[in-house]
């Protein structure tokens, strides 16, 4: 029996033995795992303090490419709304918008100065009102900023020396903050301030770029739009005194007519008054002349037929003061009627053919085809072709040549009567048509005429609405060219 | 019966006509003359005593509830400066406000009754629907606040409460009500009627390393975490950057690594940023976490924020069962605002795409946020979070 329990004993220890040793095996092996469990989540977290620590630097990056595109989507707006301007107070009125925070400060100040006035404030946010007049009156008092200015310097919380920065935080009230000049070519125009009071946004250096390249482009626009300006005043003032010399000139035009038209009044009383006692004293002389009242001895009727031819020579001065002072004065009557113009030379060279066989001048007419016929009046123009085809015989040499050349283009008839002659003087062909006028030269000074025959051609020519002008070169020859209008009238004044 | 809203804005310098501006493009908006209500919001750049006055007249002296924000969220945009005023008209809601300055000085629980007794005494006898308070984000105790309203309203009702945001310089932020502007106070909206409404809150961070539990605190202040200090927790993840703690809300660790809390028996993590480290070791939050809370460092980023907003979205969707919203009330962390960035306008857009492109929407940042995960009341506690986005539409 004793046996039979003491077997028992045995199994039973040896069982409790067994799980014993199981359990230990277990539990080693539980703890094992437990172990293993642990230092994996021990690595677990290793792990999520790297990922942690990367995300952070990587939302860092994130946060300064935010910081600066959202800078550079505002410069770029800010860029092209005052690049389109030319006016300088729009320039700022552009400036001060919403979005200039979207640079990523929450206060601005731009002051500018201009001329030699000193800093005025053109651009203000985030500055309580009271703040701005000792911060711009602080800027007007340090000379030495306005240098360091003129350098391109830029004072900034970021880079500047330690007193600096403590002196501008408290001026500006700020913790953070940006200074930079506004330059042109040549000046400083102003400056701009920029800064933050709130810690939330950290300054960087790419904010001190962000507001440098601000101010560059309103540097531009600045100088652009005062440019523009001063361009502006200049072309007003321009034409301020264009005007006002448009004005004196009119003034002066009107007193010219004005004597003009007493001048011609004058010549015409004066010409009328003369030719009556003229008429008188010709009739007198060729009464005298034909012996009824008297046998008149040779010597007498010598001098009587100069008193004659005199008088005829006075007359026709007098003809052509009236017929110059009529044109000018509208009160000739032109009888503007279509004719041709060969013809006309051709009755003028019957006129003129005894003086030119007497110079043995060969007078050559070289007319274009299809010549058209023009309005005028025939009488007038006729004394034109005398005027200047006796001229040309009275300073062509003997055997010379005249040549009357005729043109036409759509719109005029060319005449031109060109010689052979002794030319004229380039200082005296300005003044050819002037009124009583007579070239200085030996042929004048031997033979009498009065001045007015090309002033009186002038005026005949400008009465049918063409022009004339000559060409000259001296020993050589001269060329009195003149046009007439083609069509009824068209460009003939209404004399 | 229909409720009519139009949405009024202004970016003016001048404050006057901004507010003018604003006000008057609301009312024509809302394409009537009667203003049942009217919620406003403001940037800092504004004098909020210059703007409500100029409001309340233009929109005929009605309710205005509103708070300053750093930004303001519109249908088409995300703007860093300007006001905002959705002005509503209906005969099927009925709204009332009310307000309580002060509340730094008082204490909070009895605040809390105090405003929805005031908010109440003109509200009647008609079916409480919804109740949305904005409080100033900077006061501490805010729990306290929401504990003493629900208590009032013996825990029956739908609400959000956010904290009133500045420019993140977390100084001083307002609070509007009617005719006047207040800091340190809240103000309070009710409404009621023949309406339905969908809320939902979201953030989109997932926890990252071991889970920790926390084993003191003292108010705000954690004082330690699985027996040590508690600032060792950031310290042994982000080494020296953890020094950054030190200078307030503005570390990038306080808003992208924020503290999450685990809510007992769900998947669900409330969000707590870090607002400071003590010297002895301590980390100060806005608000306290319950001792024992299991607690991890949270980790997010553009993709799972934006995929939670459409989330969110979606769910205030459904709860309306796919009925076009009258309009939109949106409250976002300024957290969000920093952490989304460039990104902030795909958020609005995915949004403005599942409430549909012309539903008017209006929103503000706010500095904490105090809502449930889950639409059954008793499932998870009333805490304050962080760097949510709070989505509400009203139908």
């Amino acid at each position: 029996m004793h046996h039979i329990y003491g077997l028992l004993l045995f199994v039973i220890f040896g069982i409790l033995a067994l799980f014993f040793v199981n359990y230990a095996r277990t539990v080693k092996n539980l703890k094992r795992s437990l172990l293993q469990v642990s230092n994996s989540f021990q690595e677990l977290d290793e792990q999520a303090k790297i990922i942690l620590q990367t995300d952070l630097e990587l939302n860092k990056a994130q946060e300064a490419l935010d910081k600066r595109l959202n800078g550079l989507d505002a410069l770029h707006k800010i860029s092209r709304l005052i690049s389109t301007t030319l006016i300088e107070d729009e320039v700022f009125h552009r400036l001060n918008q919403p979005f200039l925070t979207e640079l990523g400060f929450e206060k601005f100040l731009i002051l500018t100065f201009k001329n030699s006035s000193p800093l005025k404030p053109r651009v203000d946010f985030g500055f309580p009102r009271k703040d701005i007049k000792p911060i711009v009156d602080m800027f007007n008092a340090k000379t030495e900023l306005l240098q360091s200015a003129k350098k391109g310097d830029i004072i900034s919380s970021l880079s500047s020396p330690r007193d600096v920065k403590e002196e501008f935080t408290k001026i500006l009230s700020v913790r953070q903050f940006i200074v930079t000049p506004i330059l042109s070519q040549q000046n400083v125009l102003g400056i701009i301030m920029a800064g933050n009071l709130s810690e939330s946004y950290t300054m960087t250096e790419g904010d001190e770029e962000v507001i440098s390249i601000l101010a560059d482009q309103i540097g531009h626009s600045l100088a652009n739009a005062r440019l523009f300006e001063q361009v502006y005043r200049s072309s007003q003032e321009l034409e301020r005194k264009v005007q006002d010399r448009t004005k004196e000139l009119s003034s002066v035009l009107e007193e010219v007519k004005r004597i003009s038209k007493t001048k011609s009044e004058f010549i015409s009383a004066v010409s009328h008054e003369l030719r009556t006692p003229l008429t008188s004293i010709k009739g007198y002389a060729s009464i005298l002349m034909t012996g009824k009242v008297g046998a008149v001895p040779e010597k007498v009727r010598e001098r009587l037929g100069k008193i004659n031819k005199h008088t005829d020579n006075l007359v026709q001065l007098i003809n052509n003061l009236l017929d110059i002072s009529r044109i000018e004065s509208g009160r000739v009557e032109m009888k503007f009627l279509e004719h041709d113009i060969p013809s006309i030379i051709a009755n003028v060279q019957d006129l003129i053919t005894p003086q030119m066989k007497d110079k043995n001048i060969q007078f050559v007419a070289d007319f274009a085809d299809a010549l058209p016929k023009v309005f005028m009046d025939t009488a007038q123009i006729e004394r034109v072709f005398i005027n200047l085809i006796s001229n040309a015989i009275k300073f062509t040499p003997i055997s010379g040549t005249i040549t009357a050349n005729v043109t036409r283009d759509e719109k005029k008839v060319t005449v031109g009567i060109s010689d052979t002659g002794i030319g004229i003087k380039e200082e005296d062909m300005h003044k050819l048509f002037t009124e009583f006028y007579r070239v200085d030269n030996e042929i004048n000074q031997n033979v009498k005429g009065t001045g007015l025959g090309l002033a009186l051609v002038k005026k005949i020519v400008e009465a049918h609405g063409g022009k004339i002008w000559v060409t000259s070169k001296l020993n050589v020859g001269t060329c009195f060219y003149f046009t007439l209008p083609l069509g009824p009238k068209a460009n003939t004044p209404d004399v | 019966m229909a409720t009519n809203v139009g949405i009024g804005f202004s970016q003016n310098y001048d404050t006057r006509l901004a507010a003018k501006e604003a006000a008057e493009q609301a009312k024509k908006n809302l394409k009537l003359d009667r203003v049942d209500m009217a919620i406003l919001f403001t940037t800092i750049h504004y004098s909020p005593q210059t703007v409500i006055p100029i409001v309340f007249e233009i929109l005929n002296r009605t309710r205005i509830i509103g708070a300053s924000t750093p930004s303001i969220i519109l249908p088409n945009q995300i703007a860093n400066r300007g006001i905002g005023i959705m002005a509503l008209n209906s005969d099927q809601i009925r709204f009332e406000s009310g307000c309580i300055p002060f509340l730094k000085l008082q204490n909070k629980k009895e605040a809390g009754r105090k405003l929805v007794k005031s908010t109440m005494s003109g509200f009647g006898q008609k079916q409480r629907q919804l109740f949305l308070c904005i409080a100033d984000g900077l006061l501490e105790e805010l729990s306290q606040f929401l504990l003493g309203i629900k208590q009032e309203f013996l825990y029956n009702i739908p609400m959000i409460m956010v904290g009133s945001s500045d420019d993140f310089r977390f100084q001083k932020t307002f609070q509007y009500y009617k005719d006047a502007a207040m800091s340190e106070g809240s103000v309070s909206l009710i409404l009621g009627g023949r309406l339905q409404t969908g809320m939902c809150i979201n953030h989109g961070f997932k926890p990252i390393g071991k889970p920790r539990t926390v084993d003191k605190v003292d108010g705000p202040l954690i004082l330690s975490i699985n027996g040590k200090k508690a600032s060792f927790l950031y310290k042994q993840y982000f080494g020296k950057e953890a020094e950054t703690l030190k200078h307030g809300p503005l570390s990038p660790l306080s808003f992208r690594y924020p503290l999450g809390i685990r809510i007992p028996g769900s998947s669900k993590y409330i969000l707590r940023n870090v607002i400071g480290i003590l010297d002895g070791g301590a980390i100060i939050c806005q608000d306290t976490v319950p001792e024992g809370s299991e607690i991890n460092i949270m980790i997010g980023n553009h993709s799972s924020y934006l995929q939670a907003a459409e989330e969110a979205a979606k769910d205030v969707r459904a709860q309306l069962t796919l009925k076009r919203p009258s309009f939109v009330l949106i409250f976002e962390s300024i957290a969000r605002r920093r952490l989304l960035g460039r990104s902030a306008m795909d958020e609005l857009k995915t949004i403005r795409t599942t409430f549909g492109h012309s539903v008017p929407i209006l929103g503000m940042y706010s500095l904490n946020e105090f809502f449930r995960f889950s639409h059954d009341p008793s499932a998870d506690p009333w805490l304050m979070q962080n760097g949510n986005i709070i989505i509400m539409a009203v139908v």
